[in-house]
């Protein structure tokens, strides 16, 4: 949590609604691996990035926008935290 | 995940085991390269060498790994190029890597490298002479091309930690040596994949996809080698159905060679993502793009397309700017493939059907994408249920992905619009049959795709260790599957030295042993040097650039040969003597390749002029060894005994000759050295005066014959046409054309009392049942237009292989002993002739 705001729910309720309508919340675990379990893919990685980049008014390199800082939501939140 | 291997009791025991049913597998796999002559053999050598390496490495400590990896890349350059271009190769790179390192700004680094490459592109361009031996190019280009772009964008955004170890394997990894045609490895990806997992693991991961790689070589010999369709020969829509999927199967050797490269780092230590995964089994054109070459896809990615959506998206707008980023990733694509063949070839191909398969394909992409986006794919945590009519769906999108996926690579791969419109025609008219069978196929694909899927859900859905197994038997199930493999491929090929097999499969197994076993069209081609231009042969046609890749380059310059700028195209200058395909090659006063003969016939001797083309001019053999000039001394040694008129045989022929420059030859040439005999030397005339007769209509020269030229476009072959649309649209006419040639020509022999004979002789290989149908059309025109007939076509029968007869893998012109061959019966046809001519 940064500033007040709920980064780890935040991620999870947009991952939840854009990519796993239906999906029950609790199988969202923060240690999900989003690639290998084809939740992220190229496609859904950048409108995740135009998400992150929004909606927590950070900036993302293109060479951060990869499985090394998005594959889990823990790695999300790390990254989030670590621009804010 | 363990950086360190255990290394204590038991575990050291059940590790030992491991590593020695490893090495079983490796060595296996290494028999199963040399029993069919996968590839060739600098890779049977890098192979036992990757071996030996394998198990050395295995025991070394983890520090040691990486510098010992590139010690083994070293001593296989050396293998491959020799010590002192593999000095080059290494030196250059190095030079290059070091660049990139620098202490100055990155922007100055990157200015630097750029032209050291631009430095390096004149060099391979031809435009100065390098000091280093051209074989390096397309290794040391396939090295640095792509890699150095990678590495230097890893570099900037500091991914992972630099070392040299690490930078100089990187970059020199040693199964680049004998594949141009490599993977683009990321540099993140090899350094961190480098023992981040349990080493067994990677191993054994490593034969899969090794075995995987070496089957689908075989399995691509077998395509290239049984499914080989000229667009002429389609005659209904199965035929066609197979012309257009041929180009899509032939990709098995691309993506058999990336596996065995890949699989070649995995025992290694080097943990690579698979690539080329059932990509026959794509169900979108999304999926496809994640199965095929990811590492091309994960290059274009990571370099251009994200980069350039996620700097447009603060400006544009999410779908503007994908698509503005595809766009730039498919461009990119298009502009790279023309940049790798630069390296690996020396020249930059500008061609339509890349721009026209490249945009189908961005396009394709590109709505899929749109509905993503805007609809949305589904996806679960769980996975998804299974029900029929999810299996049938996903039946009918591999079937709808894969044709539509075959149609683009034919569309790459045709030589010709013509070519496509044809087998379109007849694909979309199938009769119930072909239907049937069309279908079928398709089904069989959706079936396998459902069956496949099955599989991949239960393995995915199995830990790593129960795939692997546990303890001392922790490799079962993997290695099962290797050892039953290898040990059957092995087997059947090394088992024909003890069994008698069937003989049907006996020669099965000998044509897929055999790597020059060249199919019929691509047998054709070779003879008539079809694939003049090289970027043809490397885009249409990879086995046959495999055999002109060990073709010195020099192979086909033939310095006493003209080009004439008009017809016929080219001549022989006069007193030449000059090296040529291997041989020397004396041409005299009068441009023959010949001996030195008067104008004027002497007297008392019979004069016999011999018009054909490369065959019959004796290219690649020695000047006496050439069948007229054996069959010359061997008709005047007779004489010199009272034997018989003494005879002069004068040789006219000129390489690529065909019927027309022939008769223009006789009239401006040979009629004034006063033959009594013009003896034609022809392979097929057929083919040759078509041939001629199209070059014409390509606009590669202007006739001096206007009755011919008015009968070609009475056939509607305006000027200007392609070469390959007017020789498929001429087929059915080149009988009346040749009919007017032989008329011209014995016209011009009978107003001087010469007598003309057609020497019909085989090309040096098993004809098929269409050039048999042409050699007896044409000795039929011949006769009828008075032509006494040598058949010579069977004159290589009694060889134990032809390939034996020819000048080298690469050119099948007959060498010195089907030279004598050939003597042998042209002096029985001529010996016969001249008793008739004269019976005194």
């Amino acid at each position: 949590m940064a500033d007040g705001i709920d980064v780890n729910g935040e991620v999870k309720e947009f991952l939840l609604k854009e990519f796993l309508p239906g999906e029950d919340p609790a199988d969202l675990t923060d240690d999900l691996e989003l690639y290998s379990s084809g939740i992220l893919d190229s496609l859904a990685t950048l409108k995740l990035v135009a998400f992150l980049e929004k909606h927590f008014n950070i900036t993302i390199a293109a060479h951060e926008a990869d499985k090394d800082n998005l594959h889990t939501v823990a790695q999300i939140v790390k990254l989030v935290d670590s621009k804010q | 995940m363990t950086r360190t291997d255990p290394a204590s009791g038991g575990v050291r025991v059940a590790r030992a085991i491991d590593l020695l049913g490893l090495t079983f597998q490796m060595g296996l796999l290494w028999l199963i390269a040399k029993a069919y002559s996968l590839e060739n053999s600098l890779f049977h050598s890098l192979f036992a060498l990757a071996t030996v390496g394998f198990v050395v490495n295995a025991v070394l400590p983890l520090r040691f790994r990486m510098p010992f990896f590139l010690v083994l890349s070293a001593v296989g350059a050396g293998l491959v190029f020799g010590i002192g271009q593999a000095a080059w190769l290494l030196g250059l790179g190095t030079a290059l890597i070091a660049l990139s390192h620098l202490p100055v700004p990155f922007g100055l680094r990157v200015f630097l490298v750029l032209s050291a490459g631009v430095a390096l592109a004149v060099f391979r361009g031809g435009w100065w002479v390098a000091p280093w031996s051209s074989v390096i190019w397309p290794i040391l280009g396939s090295m640095f091309m792509f890699r150095l772009i990678v590495y230097m964008y890893d570099m900037k955004t500091q991914a992972v930690p630099f070392s040299p170890w690490a930078s100089l394997s990187y970059f020199f990894m040693f199964p680049n040596l004998c594949f141009p045609l490599f993977p683009v490895v990321d540099y993140k990806n090899f350094v961190r994949g480098h023992y981040q997992r349990d080493s067994i693991k990677t191993y054994q991961e490593g034969m899969e996809t090794i075995l995987r790689g070496l089957v689908q070589l075989l399995l691509y010999r077998l395509v290239y080698q049984n499914i080989s369709i000229s667009p002429g020969a389609i005659e209904n829509a199965t035929d066609a159905a197979l012309y257009l999927v041929r180009p899509y199967l032939l990709y098995l050797k691309v993506s058999g060679s990336f596996h065995v490269s890949v699989g070649l780092l995995q025992v290694f230590g080097f943990a690579l993502p698979r690539t080329n995964h059932n990509y026959f089994l794509a169900s979108s054109f999304t999926d496809y793009w994640r199965r095929i070459n990811i590492y091309w896809k994960e290059f274009l990615q990571k370099i251009f397309f994200t980069p350039a959506y996620m700097r447009l998206n603060r400006n544009l707008g999410a779908t503007t700017s994908l698509i503005c980023a595809t766009l730039i990733a498919f461009m990119a694509t298009w502009v790279l493939h023309s940049y790798q063949w630069y390296w690996i070839q020396g020249r930059f191909p500008v061609i339509w059907q890349d721009i026209v398969f490249w945009s189908v394909m961005g396009a394709i992409v590109l709505t899929n994408m749109i509905y993503e986006t805007k609809y949305g794919r589904r996806r679960t945590i769980r996975g998804f249920k299974r029900t029929a009519r999810t299996d049938m769906m996903l039946g009918l999108k591999v079937m709808g992905t894969f044709t539509v996926v075959f149609l683009s690579w034919a569309i790459w791969s045709v030589r010709s619009w013509s070519d496509l419109e044809l087998a379109m025609h007849h694909l979309l008219r199938p009769g119930p049959r072909d239907a049937g069978w069309i279908l079928g196929s398709l089904l069989t694909l959706g079936i396998a795709a459902v069956v496949f899927d099955r599989l991949d859900t239960r393995k995915q859905a199995a830990t790593g260790d129960k795939r692997y197994g546990v303890g001392i038997l922790r490799l079962p199930l993997s290695a099962i599957k290797v050892f039953a493999v290898a040990i059957a491929l092995v087997g059947s090929a090394y088992g024909s030295l003890v069994f008698f097999y069937p003989a049907q499969f006996a020669s099965f197994l000998d044509a897929a042993r055999n790597p020059l076993r060249l199919n019929s069209v691509d047998a054709q081609m070779l003879d008539r040097g079809y694939y003049e231009d090289l970027t043809d042969v490397s885009r249409l046609n990879p086995e046959l650039a495999q055999i002109y890749a060990r073709r010195p380059l020099t192979w086909e310059r033939c310095w006493a040969l003209h080009r004439t700028g008009s017809f016929p195209q080219s001549e022989l200058l006069p007193s030449r003597t000059v090296g040529f395909k291997g041989a020397m090659m004396s041409t005299n006063q009068w441009g023959m390749r010949d001996r030195e003969y008067t104008k004027d016939k002497p007297d008392g001797v019979f004069r016999v002029a011999i018009m054909g083309a490369s065959h019959a001019m004796g290219t690649g053999v020695e000047d006496n060894a050439s069948f007229e000039n054996l069959v010359e001394d061997r008709l005047n040694e007779l004489a010199e005994q009272g034997g018989g008129p003494r005879v002069e045989i004068l040789n006219f022929s000129v390489p690529g000759y065909g019927s027309v420059s022939r008769l223009h030859q006789l009239e401006h040439k040979v009629l004034e050295f006063a033959p009594d005999a013009v003896v034609v030397v022809a392979v097929n005339d057929m083919y040759w005066t078509a041939r001629d007769l199209c070059l014409e209509v390509a606009g590669k020269y202007t006739s001096p014959y206007p009755d011919l030229v008015a009968a070609t476009r009475a056939l509607d072959l305006p000027r200007g046409m392609d070469f390959d649309d007017c020789m498929e649209k001429m087929h059915p006419d080149r009988g009346p054309l040749l009919e007017m040639v032989y008329d011209e020509f014995s016209r011009l022999c009978a107003e001087r009392g010469i007598q003309p004979v057609l020497a019909g002789i085989s090309r040096v290989r098993e004809e098929d049942d269409a050039t048999r149908a042409d050699w007896h059309a044409q000795f039929n025109l011949a006769r009828q237009f008075g032509f006494e007939v040598f058949d010579m076509t069977n004159v290589y029968e009694r060889a134990a292989s032809l390939e034996d007869l020819w000048l080298a893998p690469w050119d099948s012109h007959p060498n010195a002993a089907a030279h004598q061959m050939l003597a042998d019966s042209f002096y029985g046809h001529l010996s016969a002739f001249l008793k008739a001519a004269d019976p005194q």
